[in-house]
């Protein structure tokens, strides 16, 4: 229906239409509910007229029945028919007088159809006339419905007559506002057909009704939008003229099923002058080299639907050949198949001959790069090989030199400690000094070694910063007292310990203890420890060392913590020295996380500080070294008496040092101590006795230390029994193979004997806390 | 539902009427008519006399059917051609009705009634006399207490008047109650009633000799067991619970004081009538010797 409609009827007849059957239908509902509560108010109406007057004829016909006039009577009967719907009063006396109205037949305006459809029938009523008890009669009243038919009849045309002009006012009304309203639809309609032959510039001017406006708007938004377009396609493609003729290149579209290739523009500059009977079929020329994978990639793409891509080389109609590059896209008809190609080629050939030079060139690169390479390889191996060679020199040199070191400093420990003419005395002490100055010296330039290899580390363990300070002062107090310097110290209470290394913090305090006492002449040197910066776990000292000594010159005094830099030539000349102590003390403070500096005034003094941080320690205190002759005898005093039980296996090859090492652990400390001569004696004895601890040298004949070691953790029972490395490599590495091979610790060498017993207190069974 | 109902009041009334007459009472009791003055209309008329007539006529056995008169002239003119077979007027008292041979059965037991000219209370005239010229209002021309006795009095006092009739006393008394008349002659018992009724006061400007109130009576057509049957059914009613019921039921309707009923009677105790008719100065009502 909708499609009868839609073809044969315009928007105007439909609304019309539309509006007209609902306009009736809504006059046909309204007219028949009309009808029917005029009914339903019929019935209702005559049934309260009947009530009413059945009330109220009694009432009035009961003083001429009483009268028994029954002329007045019939006079009011006739008269009181009259009324509206009555058709018929009578009075019937019980006696047989009998009045009735004249009969007054109602105008019937209504046609009988509608009368039987209005379906109120004619209503009667009766009731008694009773005055006093007496019935004097019945009256009865006839009421006829067709005053209310009448009247609905009337109401009913009236109804339709509205409804005829309501639905001729809406056709008029809608034929006109639609008229109005659709004439600027015409107007689009031929702008809209203007557009369609080519003129973009056609709009339509509004004016209509909101709706057509906004269709009105819409079309010229889009006529706007369109021409905008259009002048936008047109640039462009002028572009893209230009930009195809400015990279020579050619647009072309080749037809599927035709086979055709159209080109776009004159495609002389690639395919070479146009022949008089013109260009051949463009595969045939495609060289023959190129010409099987020129088709392939056309078979692959009409096959995938990629894009094409192809560089091939084409001989020109002049015989020349140029490469060639195409680029297309694949256009596809309404079932999805391959119609078209549509693309660009352009000319190539200086490109491929850039393209085949740089890839000489590059050859060429490749071979310099792979030389420059392995000069680079054997450069960089022969710099680790000599790095390597330094560090095992440095190794070699450090436990060639240490080990007789020890065996000097040792055995003259041992002669000073044994009864000796003060002239011996004096020698064995300028001994001493000379010994311990080679192994500073020796020490400072390991030290340097390992700064500039990076590999110097700190040491995190607890220790008492007072000790530390008065073992400062025990440690320079000699050289101090002997040139009659007064050494003061002042350092702020702290109320823990610290953690750190006090090992490398005593080497920096010395360096400059031992500077300040060395550039003094009179006068007093002072070392000061001051609170920075703290917080909950750390905390930020400053050490300074004050002395009134010579000072330094201000062009000098910058460059005094650079190695191997003294204040100038005179002073290595009077005073000595490597020029090593404060850069390694700057060193120190910086890995500490602080910094290094001086002050100085010639001829008044130096001031020689640095900074550092360090941890805070609450946990019980762990016995710390104690320095000095008296420490060092109360130390021994204590192994004696308390680990006098204890047996220890001493691994050592060298004779000398193996006798110092003996002096001090029976002779001095009072222990039992067996020895070895290499890794393989130690295991035997580890094996056939029980030792409390185990001293392993380190480098030694038949079996090293780290071999004996592991052989013996793998001997049952065993792996408990401590082994101290003695050894005089003191680098990270070193230590850690010490570790790996299952070692407990390391006593460097020389050996101090306060290290020593150190060692021996932590690792010895029975060790006790020294309190006093 | 009107009809219907109309139905089951007319069959109930007939069931009534079978049961009240039991087995005694005839297959059809004979009808008399009982007219009675228009005294007041019609329906009041009614209100008040049938439920009396349909009590004394179930105990005398007979059944009697109310008339009234559109006019008490019209009432006098059916009692002179004897139309009633029984009547409550004293109409029949008047010499051209006489004739038609009414017999005294009853009276009514109330007070005797009088003859009255008045005024509303607040009315200037006082006397008679200022009724000179004016128009009197009355009953009707048969009136007797309403109009015969009081135009006798005047016409004997030589006041001439402009008479105008009502159709009955209380019809009369509306009009001087409304003030269309300046003064009017009335039955006094009567009028009495009505301004209490109607609450309104009236000046009593001349007031006649009593007379006995109105008779019932019986012509001579009557069977005298149907007639005494009548009275002594009327005579009896006050003394009956359900006589005095209805007597005192219907004056309430009309604002009549007791005592209520009636007594039996003879011509005799309405000499005073015949008396007056014989003295009176107006020809028309004059008797002859």
């Amino acid at each position: 229906m909708s499609a009868f409609f839609g073809r044969r009827f315009s928007l105007l007849a439909r609304l019309l239409m539309a509006g007209t059957a609902a306009l009736v239908v809504a006059g046909v509902v309204l007219v028949v509910v009309a009808v029917r509560q005029d009914a339903m108010n019929a019935r209702s109406g005559m049934a309260a007229e009947l009530r009413h007057e059945l009330e109220s004829l009694p009432r009035l016909l009961a003083e001429p029945v009483i009268l028994g006039d029954y002329a007045s009577l019939q006079q009011i009967l006739d008269r009181y028919v009259r009324r509206e719907n009555i058709v018929r009063v009578s009075f019937q006396e019980p006696g047989g007088a009998h009045v009735t109205s004249v009969d007054r037949p109602l105008p019937g305006s209504a046609p009988a159809w509608f009368i039987h459809a209005f379906g109120v029938e004619p209503l009667s009523g009766r009731t008694e006339i009773a005055v006093g008890n007496r019935v004097y009669g019945d009256v009865t009243v006839d009421l006829d419905a067709s005053g209310y038919s009448n009247h609905a009849w009337s109401r009913l045309q009236l109804h339709v007559a509205i409804i005829l002009l309501a639905t001729i006012c809406e056709a008029l009304c809608l034929w006109l506002v639609l008229r109005a309203g659709l004439r600027p639809l015409r107007r689009l309609e031929e702008a809209t057909g203007a557009f369609a032959e080519g003129s973009l510039d056609v709009r339509v001017a509004s004016g209509g009704v909101p709706e057509i406006d906004h269709l009105i708007a819409a079309f010229n938004r889009m006529a706007q939008a369109v021409a905008a377009t259009q002048a936008a396609l047109s640039a462009s493609e002028q572009r893209l003229r230009l930009a195809l003729d400015a990279a020579s290149m050619a647009a072309w579209h080749w037809d599927v099923a035709s086979g055709e290739l159209q080109w776009g523009d004159d495609p002389s500059f690639l395919l070479g002058p146009r022949p008089a009977d013109g260009y051949p079929e463009f595969p045939s020329q495609v060289i023959d080299e190129d010409r099987e994978a020129f088709l392939a990639v056309a078979r692959t793409v009409m096959r995938t639907g990629e894009d094409y891509r192809a560089e091939f080389r084409l001989r020109r109609t002049d015989g020349s050949v140029s490469w060639i590059a195409a680029r297309g896209r694949i256009e596809f008809d309404a079932d999805g198949k391959p119609a078209a190609i549509r693309g660009v080629s352009a000319d190539i050939s200086a490109r491929k001959q850039i393209e085949s030079e740089l890839a000489a060139h590059r050859q060429h690169l490749e071979a310099l790069v792979a030389a420059r390479t392995t000069e680079l390889s054997l450069a960089k191996e022969s710099a680790e090989a000599a790095s390597r060679a330094k560090s095992t020199f440095l190794a070699n040199m450090s436990h060639e030199i240490r080990t007789p070191l020890n065996a000097v400093i040792g055995l003259t420990r041992m002669l000073q400690r044994q009864s000796a003419t003060p002239a011996q005395l004096d020698k064995l002490d300028k001994i001493a000094i000379a010994a311990r100055h080679l192994l500073d010296v020796l020490n400072s330039v390991l030290d340097l070694s390992k700064i500039e290899a990076g590999r110097m580390t700190l040491e995190q363990i607890p220790f008492d910063l007072q000790a530390l300070v008065d073992n400062i002062g025990v440690l320079a107090g000699d050289r101090i007292a002997a040139k009659g310097l007064a050494y003061r110290t002042a350092a702020d209470p702290l109320s823990c310990r610290l953690v750190g290394d006090a090992t490398r913090l005593s080497q920096a305090l010395l360096n400059y203890v031992g500077n300040a006492t060395k550039f003094t002449e009179c006068g007093s040197i002072t070392l000061r420890v001051r609170r920075m910066a703290e917080s909950d776990e750390r905390i930020e000292l400053r050490f300074e060392v004050e002395d009134s000594g010579i000072g330094i010159a201000p062009d000098r005094l910058p460059h005094v913590f650079d190695a191997f830099e003294q204040a100038d030539a005179s002073i290595t000349r009077e005073y000595g020295g490597t020029g090593l102590g404060l850069a390694i003390t700057r060193h120190i403070a910086r890995l500490m996380g602080g910094e290094a500096g001086a002050e100085s005034r010639p001829g008044q003094g130096s001031t020689f500080w640095f900074t550092a941080w360090f941890g805070k320690d609450a946990t019980a205190a762990i016995v710390s070294p104690e320095a000095g002759l008296a420490a060092l005898a109360a130390i021994e005093a204590r192994l004696r008496a308390h680990y006098a039980h204890c047996r220890i296996l001493l691994v050592e090859d060298d004779v000398i040092n193996r006798e110092i090492a003996l002096g001090m652990l029976r002779e001095d400390a009072g222990l039992q101590v067996d020895t070895a001569g290499n890794g393989e004696e130690a295991v035997a004895a580890v094996g056939e006795r029980r030792y409390d601890l185990v001293l392993m040298d380190m480098q030694m004949p038949v079996l090293d230390g780290i071999a004996a070691t592991r052989a013996i953790r793998q001997m049952p029972g065993k792996d408990a029994l401590p082994i101290i490395a003695m050894t005089a490599n003191v680098y990270a590495e070193d230590r850690q193979r010490c570790i790996a091979a299952g070692m407990n610790g390391h006593v460097p060498k020389p050996v101090e004997p306060e290290a020593l017993y150190d060692v021996l207190l932590r690792w010895l069974p029975g060790q006790r806390d020294v309190a006093d | 539902m009107g009809r219907l109902l109309n139905s089951w009041r007319r069959a109930a009334a007939f069931l009534l009427a079978l049961g009240a007459f039991g087995t005694t009472q005839p297959a059809a009791a004979e009808s008399y008519s009982f007219g009675v003055i228009p005294q007041r209309s019609a329906v009041l008329t009614a209100q008040y006399w049938n439920p009396i007539l349909d009590y004394a006529g179930r105990k005398a056995g007979v059944e009697l059917l109310l008339k009234v008169a559109r006019s008490g002239s019209e009432s006098a003119d059916a009692a002179a051609r004897g139309d009633y077979d029984f009547i409550f007027s004293n109409h029949i008292f008047q010499p051209r009705v006489a004739s038609a041979g009414y017999r005294v059965l009853l009276s009514t037991r109330d007070d005797p009634i009088t003859g009255q000219i008045v005024t509303l209370a607040d009315s200037p005239i006082h006397d008679l006399q200022q009724l000179a010229g004016q128009e009197v209002g009355f009953p009707s021309a048969s009136a007797f207490v309403g109009y015969i006795v009081p135009i006798d009095e005047l016409q004997r006092r030589r006041i001439d008047i402009k008479p105008v009739f009502g159709s009955n006393q209380e019809g009369i008394m509306a009009q001087l109650k409304a003030g269309k008349i300046v003064a009017a002659g009335v039955n006094g018992k009567l009028m009495q009633a009505y301004a209490a009724r109607e609450g309104f006061r009236v000046r009593v400007l001349w007031e006649s000799v009593a007379f006995n109130d109105l008779p019932v009576a019986v012509h001579p057509r009557v069977p005298a067991a149907v007639a005494t049957a009548v009275r002594d059914a009327l005579a009896d009613m006050a003394g009956e619970t359900d006589g005095i019921s209805v007597l005192r039921a219907s004056a309430e309707r009309i604002g009549q004081k007791p005592p209520y009923g009636f007594r039996r009677a003879t011509q005799a105790d309405y000499r005073s009538y015949a008396d007056f008719y014989r003295a009176t100065v107006l020809r028309e009502f004059r008797a002859s010797p």
